[in-house]
């Protein structure tokens, strides 16, 4: 099942010892209840190493345990991190990503720069971000096009069929109109034969 | 080895006039190894000479057969994918140090291929020895020769990849300043400015495989720049392009069409190499994993353009089809038409012969006429 676990947008930079996570948000429903804490701890530390570890301006999808992390980090510090499971379409993530992140600098300014505290800005797109892109072919335009296109030529292909029917049936009428109108034409020399002077039964 | 030469070239110095030159012209850089080999081989015992020569055949074969090694495990590099950049510091480890050794290799064949040139000359008697140790030498640049086509061809295979991304996400970055241009164009030449005394070509290329034809000493116009620094390669003037191989790498250029290169060899990843080394920033790191998600999207973009367009023809066929049915249609409707008519005509035909029939009128002017006719016959033939 195509599903992200977490999003997170990460102040980073090479001043800093440890990336520090501005925000994160976290759709852990699979997992069981008691299981939740350990992976949420789980993801903060993967979010933050991977971030440590990506150039500025550089994308990096780092596979660990049958998840997939994308990370991001822009060129002026804003880093983002996206955990999936191995099925989202990386480019989907990017995106997402991306989006995010303008996002989040159109909301929040320049106050990320100054974040100090893990978790400490409040960012309710982020959760709506993640339900939204839950189902990676809605939620990204180029996907969403690619089925529309997908299904426009199906339903292309069948037009085309049913318009060689349409051929084959016209060929048809073709063939048997002729035929009705040379059976008239018999049809009419009779009648006029019996119509004429030969009178004699 | 060079430790023995030295000794000797003194001793030569000292007595003998030069009693045959070489047979090729000497260099005008570093002659000096040149003469010594030369002189040494005249003066030297000829069995010293010979059990010299094979161990540095020996040794060489040897060097060969690891750099080979070295270029299987390349190969298998530069063939992964992955989205990791470590790969990248390794294979370009690996180019660094196969090429150091492939340099050295060369230099060092070259030496031993004039030491038998020189010792044949001394050998006349020996044919044996002499064809052998020339087999050797020719065998020996053969194995050398394979080794380093292979590595320009998996040089050029990594260029091309890295070209082709190179090229695509600057299609899709057009206006991104995020995205770190491969600034390969912007450096200067390395060793292009600082060897331009001599040599008729602009810019060092890497010639390996065309030095290999068997050692054939080419002609002295074909000289190409050799750039500073380089010991070991003074066996004249000939081998010159040969000697092109040490640190003779191409001025950067990911593009080969951007210097006109003699030579088709782009070699991006020595280029990398030495802008790391150069501005001890590797920008081209970042971009390989980048790629990845660029390629993608620009894929992505290509199949919704592609599938468009297939709609569009799917479209066009439709209305093809169509308008060859028009015609079909017409000749229906004419075709019922004419039955129409004609029905229409026989039916009336019918009706007349209907009322016809069901008059008397018409009845009874026949049974007359057929009874005057009768009556008529009748008299006739009675009368």
């Amino acid at each position: 099942m195509v599903k992200v676990l977490a999003l997170s947008v990460v102040r980073t930079g090479t001043e800093l010892p440890e990336p520090i996570i501005c925000s994160l948000a976290t759709e852990l429903s699979s997992f069981g209840f008691f299981q939740r804490p350990s992976v949420k701890e789980m993801i903060t530390f993967l979010t933050k190493t991977f971030i440590k570890r990506t150039e500025s301006g550089q994308r990096q999808s780092i596979t660990h345990e049958g998840y997939v992390v994308h990370c991001y980090v822009r060129s002026d510090g804003l880093a983002g991190t996206v955990t999936t499971d191995m099925e989202y379409p990386a480019r989907v993530a990017f995106v997402l990503l991306g989006q995010l992140l303008e996002d989040f600098t159109a909301e929040a300014g320049d106050s990320w720069k100054s974040c100090t505290v893990p978790e400490s800005m409040a960012y309710p797109k982020g959760e709506e971000y993640l339900q939204k892109y839950q189902n990676p072919a809605e939620a990204d335009k180029v996907t969403k096009i690619q089925k529309d296109l997908d299904e426009t030529t199906q339903i292309l292909h069948k037009t085309i069929d049913s318009v060689l029917e349409r051929g084959v049936k016209l060929d048809n009428l073709v063939e048997r109109s002729n035929d009705l109108s040379a059976q008239s034409k018999m049809f009419y020399k009779q009648a006029k034969k019996t119509n004429s002077c030969c009178v004699i039964s | 080895m060079a430790e023995n030469r030295t000794t000797e070239f003194l001793n030569l110095a000292r007595s003998l006039p030069e009693a045959s030159m070489p047979p090729k012209p000497p260099a005008s850089a570093s002659s000096l190894a040149s003469n010594a080999s030369g002189r040494y081989a005249q003066s030297e015992s000829a069995v010293n000479q010979l059990r010299d020569f094979h161990s540095t055949a020996g040794v060489i074969s040897r060097d060969i057969a690891g750099t080979s090694a070295m270029l299987g495990e390349l190969t298998k590099l530069v063939r992964q994918k992955s989205l990791f950049h470590d790969d990248t510091s390794k294979i370009n480890d690996l180019v660094v140090r196969i090429k150091s050794s492939i340099e050295n290799l060369n230099g060092r064949l070259d030496d031993a291929g004039h030491q038998i040139a020189q010792q044949k000359r001394t050998f006349g008697k020996n044919s044996q020895v002499g064809q052998q140790t020339t087999n050797l030498v020719a065998q020996l640049k053969e194995e050398f020769g394979q080794a380093a086509g292979g590595f320009k061809a998996i040089l050029q295979q990594r260029t091309d990849v890295m070209k082709e991304t190179d090229d695509r996400k600057r299609q899709i970055y057009g206006a991104d300043e995020d995205v770190p241009v491969l600034n390969l164009e912007n450096k200067p030449p390395v060793y292009g400015e600082s060897s331009t005394s001599m040599g008729a070509m602009g810019f060092p290329t890497l010639d390996l495989t065309s030095g290999m034809s068997t050692g054939e000493p080419t002609s002295s116009g074909s000289q190409l720049p050799r750039p500073h620094g380089t010991h070991g390669y003074g066996d004249g003037g000939m081998r010159l392009r040969k000697t092109q191989s040490d640190m003779a790498a191409s001025p950067y250029g990911g593009t080969p069409g951007y210097y006109g290169r003699q030579d088709s060899t782009p070699l991006t990843p020595y280029d990398i190499q030495r802008m790391e080394q150069e501005s001890g920033q590797d920008q081209m790191m970042q971009l390989i994993p980048d790629q990845d998600y660029l390629q993608e999207r620009a894929n992505a973009m290509e199949t919704v353009e592609s599938n468009i367009v297939e709609l569009g023809t799917i479209f066009n066929k439709l209305a093809v089809m169509v308008n060859e049915h028009k015609e079909m249609v017409q000749r229906v409707e004419d075709n019922v038409d004419d039955a129409n008519a004609t029905i229409n005509f026989s039916l009336n035909t019918l009706t007349d012969t209907l009322t016809n029939l069901q008059s008397n009128r018409a009845l009874m002017l026949k049974i007359f006429s057929v009874i005057v006719i009768f009556i008529i016959t009748f008299i006739i033939f009675v009368a």
